[in-house]
């Protein structure tokens, strides 16, 4: 029953031209950026710079947009279109869905994050050990950011509301992070030192452990294994809250 | 169901409705616009909870909603998915080992089973909406409008098809339609809605003397 889930999710967002647009889009604009510029400019900097911002990018926008943005409007959307009475009248266990779709977002996002990384390794070095390691914290970082699609899915009235809303929650997630490392390194302040601050942000975990398998940084804030602990305690309680939303409607 | 009251923005929509459904009787549902007909399907099926009364099945009043299918006017989810999927799809989620294959015709189904939700036409999601209630496999069935968008024939096919729905699985079916024209024979009872109240829930013979 979960692989049908799955399949159907994966169907139908592969089908929806919207997805490609609006989901793999931005996150393969900055490859082919990254591909021109080098192409352009030759030194350590864009080295530096394909690393440090677009690569990080890319991928923060993938992990966002498949396991956030998407499922929030998919959902937002069947609640809408009063899907989830059908779903909820088949009898069917709300967890069953709930992990059949997730199960459909893993590997949608898997394909194109492999498919990303290897156009990135044709213009900056990428180890085996740091492909998969990176591959490995991005599912983390998705775990822990797949329950809050239904939560906000929950409050939302529909995809429209969905869609204004998510701007401005994107625009938090990603930015507080790769901002606030950016011009703490101008200002010559180390970044870690502020990342207690970002506790909450799942893309804070994935951004300094690129930072650390692409060769910027020696070392994480925080060592992987906790990284790895912390996101999955923050995709328990999200599930948990995400669990009440829909049981109190 | 007993003193159903449903208000929206301070108006009585439903207006302390009181009555009986049985099962292996199929039940017409007449009102104007606005008289409260959908606001009840959807109070029976769970969807909207009512400001007061209760509504029980079978002397229990809880989880009755589990009962219900409900037939929505249309069909608008899973837009990039094919017909047949979203059956197959229903089919593996109500694990329903039941032949429907006589309702899959009747609905016209095998026509337009390839065509992705987002290309159907009104008439088709509809049709959809309709098989995928009793793929629900429920003892409770409210459609709305289900004769709407079929032709003679097809009518005449469905309301044969819903009576041995009836007969032979003892199904309740609660019918919200202004096209009763030649389908009379399928309503053992008629509840009559007007401004909120139920003004009317008699056998349709009992109401044809009335009448006269």
């Amino acid at each position: 029953m979960m692989k049908q889930i799955a399949r159907m999710y994966m169907v139908e967002s592969l089908r929806n031209p919207g997805m490609a647009i609006g989901n793999l889009l931005p996150a393969f604009m900055f490859m082919i950026t990254s591909v021109i510029c080098k192409s352009i400019v030759t030194g350590d900097a864009i080295d530096f710079m394909i690393k440090g911002q677009f690569l990080p990018m890319s991928i923060i926008m993938l992990i966002f947009f498949f396991s956030f943005s998407s499922a929030t409007i998919y959902l937002a959307d069947m609640k809408a279109n009063k899907t989830f009475q059908w779903v909820q009248r088949t009898g069917v266990k709300s967890h069953t869905y709930y992990i059949g779709m997730g199960i459909g977002v893993f590997t949608l996002l898997n394909v194109f994050l492999v498919l990303l990384l290897i156009g990135y390794s044709f213009i900056i070095d990428i180890s085996l050990s740091s492909f998969l390691m990176i591959i490995l914290m991005s599912n983390f970082v998705l775990l822990a950011l797949y329950p809050l699609s239904f939560i906000l899915a929950g409050l939302f009235k529909n995809e429209k509301v969905a869609q204004s809303m998510l701007v401005t929650i994107m625009i938090l997630f990603m930015f507080s992070v790769t901002m606030t490392t950016m011009f703490l390194t101008f200002a010559e302040k180390n970044p870690q030192d502020y990342f207690i601050f970002l506790i909450w942000n799942p893309m804070l975990y994935l951004n300094d452990s690129l930072q650390m398998y692409l060769n910027l940084i020696n070392e994480t804030w925080l060592p992987q294994y906790q990284y790895c602990i912390i996101l999955a305690v923050i995709s328990m309680v999200l599930a948990a809250i995400a669990k009440k939303v829909y049981s109190s409607r | 169901m007993k003193d159903i009251v449903k208000k929206y923005n301070g108006v009585n929509v439903l207006d302390g409705v009181s009555a009986t459904f049985e099962m292996g009787y199929c039940y017409l549902l007449l009102g104007q616009n606005g008289a409260g007909k959908s606001t009840l399907s959807k109070c029976i099926a769970g969807d909207v909870k009512p400001d007061a009364g209760t509504i029980v099945f079978n002397e229990a009043s809880q989880h009755v909603q589990e009962e219900v299918a409900l037939q929505y006017q249309f069909f608008s989810s899973y837009q990039h998915l094919k017909i047949r999927e979203v059956i197959a799809l229903f089919t593996t989620l109500t694990n329903n080992k039941n032949d429907l294959g006589e309702l899959y015709e009747i609905l016209g189904l095998p026509t337009y089973e390839h065509i992705l939700l987002k290309n159907a036409s009104g008439g088709q999601r509809k049709a959809v909406s309709i098989f995928l209630s009793f793929l629900l496999n429920k003892p409770i069935i409210i459609l709305d409008e289900p004769f709407a968008d079929l032709d003679l024939t097809k009518k005449k096919q469905l309301m044969y098809y819903l009576q041995g729905e009836i007969r032979q699985r003892n199904k309740m079916i609660i019918i919200i339609s202004h096209e009763v024209a030649g389908l009379e024979s399928l309503f053992d009872y008629i509840v009559i809605l007007k401004d909120g109240k139920l003004i009317e829930n008699s056998r349709q013979d009992e109401l044809y003397r009335k009448i006269r």
